[in-house]
């Protein structure tokens, strides 16, 4: 019980992939342009990351460390691949048509690969599967949070619901590249701040 | 001794070797089931899009049904993916070209005198906000009703043209350049049920 309370905790606050370590900022930029592509893009990595490091953590003691990379890389270009072809199949019109071009990305977002040589080549199975729920849940809240604030200025809708009335003319610059900047240094700000003061 | 050390150098090379492709194995057989198991769906899952598309687009009457497949000559097999006739009602064709941020395929319907129907796109990575209005129905229904050719302009659209989106001027130009191919392709492969 405490490795799963231990994996969230850390995945979502105290280590939060986005807020904290700062990694994996293409796909966060790239993709939050509405709520509900942050929330997909979340969740598929939060699939993939507890599969690879499931995996690897199963494996840890088989792969000799001059091979690890390319072993790493390989289990999670595989499990890319599954989430991708099950997107595709389930989510076609809904989810993959936005998200589709950022999927492949996945093998290449660092959180992913930073969790199996950090965490789950040293750890046993069950943390580290609980280590990668954690982390992606972590994610999942800072892309939906992002995509959120920047659909909400950008669009004037949140997960497609219209909440500003159309008339006004949303700020369509939030959901362009310089919008995503802007919002995350403004949300690692205010996470940071938060941090900060229930530290001292 | 050093016999020994040497069958041992190159040994280890071997070893990691089949280590790493035994894994790559495994996660081969494991995508393997996963593409069993997805490609019926994903087959069927892109056909339904493309069908929903084709029922929005074609002339009124017209059944997706009912379409029967017309050879793409060469020439434009670049450009038009697939072209259906639908009896002697009308018309639909799916037609790529380059946008801002990748293809841009759309699905054009054509009535029996080369008019256009309707226009729905099927797939686009256009900026979200910008180029990604063009899905939006103020901007595809300025296609309805034309035939021969269509002139995109900036500002108000007179017989014959389209207003561009503001801000995404590309995307406008790739909607128009394939909706022009259907066109000059209804003119040399379609006209009078050739």
């Amino acid at each position: 019980m405490s490795k799963l309370s231990d994996g969230l905790k850390r995945g979502i606050i105290t280590e939060n992939p986005t807020f904290v370590q700062v990694l994996g900022m293409c796909p966060t930029l790239a993709t939050t342009t509405a709520a509900i592509n942050g929330l997909g893009m979340g969740l598929s990595v939060t699939v993939v990351l507890m599969c690879s490091n499931l995996v690897i953590s199963l494996l840890r003691n088989v792969i000799p460390n001059k091979i690890r990379i390319p072993a790493f890389i390989v289990i999670i270009a595989t499990f890319v691949t599954v989430v991708d072809l099950f997107l595709q199949a389930f989510f076609y019109d809904s989810l993959y048509k936005s998200l589709g071009l950022f999927i492949p990305l996945i093998v290449v977002n660092c959180i992913i690969l930073a969790r199996a040589e950090a965490f789950a080549s040293k750890n046993d199975p069950v943390s580290s599967l609980f280590d990668g729920l954690g982390m992606g849940l972590g994610f999942t809240v800072a892309l939906t949070l992002l995509g959120s604030v920047r659909e909400i200025l950008g669009a004037g809708t949140i997960f497609g619901l219209q909440i500003i009335p159309s008339a006004i003319t949303p700020a369509v610059i939030m959901i362009m590249a310089p919008g995503g900047f802007i919002v995350l240094g403004i949300l690692l700000a205010v996470f940071n701040h938060i941090r900060a003061r229930k530290e001292l | 001794m050093s016999e020994k050390k040497n069958l041992k150098a190159v040994s280890a090379p071997v070893k990691l070797g089949i280590i790493l492709l035994i894994i790559a194995g495994c996660m081969g057989l494991l995508l393997g089931g996963a593409n069993v198991l997805t490609k019926d769906r994903i087959a069927s899952a892109k056909e339904t899009a493309n069908k929903k598309a084709y029922a929005a687009v074609l002339p009124e009457g017209a059944s997706v049904d009912a379409l029967e497949e017309v050879q793409v000559p060469d020439e434009y097999k670049d450009s038009v993916l697939e072209a259906f006739r639908c009896g002697t009602i009308g018309y639909c064709l799916r037609v790529s070209s380059k946008g801002y941020g990748g293809p841009v395929i759309i699905a054009v319907g054509l009535d029996a005198s080369g008019q256009v129907t309707g226009v729905e796109i099927v797939e686009h990575s256009e900026t979200p906000g910008l180029g990604a209005n063009a899905t939006n129905e103020s901007f595809r229904s300025q296609y309805t009703g034309k035939s021969g050719s269509v002139e995109l302009v900036k500002g108000e659209a007179g017989a014959g043209q389209v207003a561009a989106i503001s801000g995404a001027t590309i995307t406008s130009r790739s909607v128009t350049a394939s909706v022009n191919t259907a066109l000059t392709f209804y003119e040399n492969c379609l006209k009078g049920g050739k």
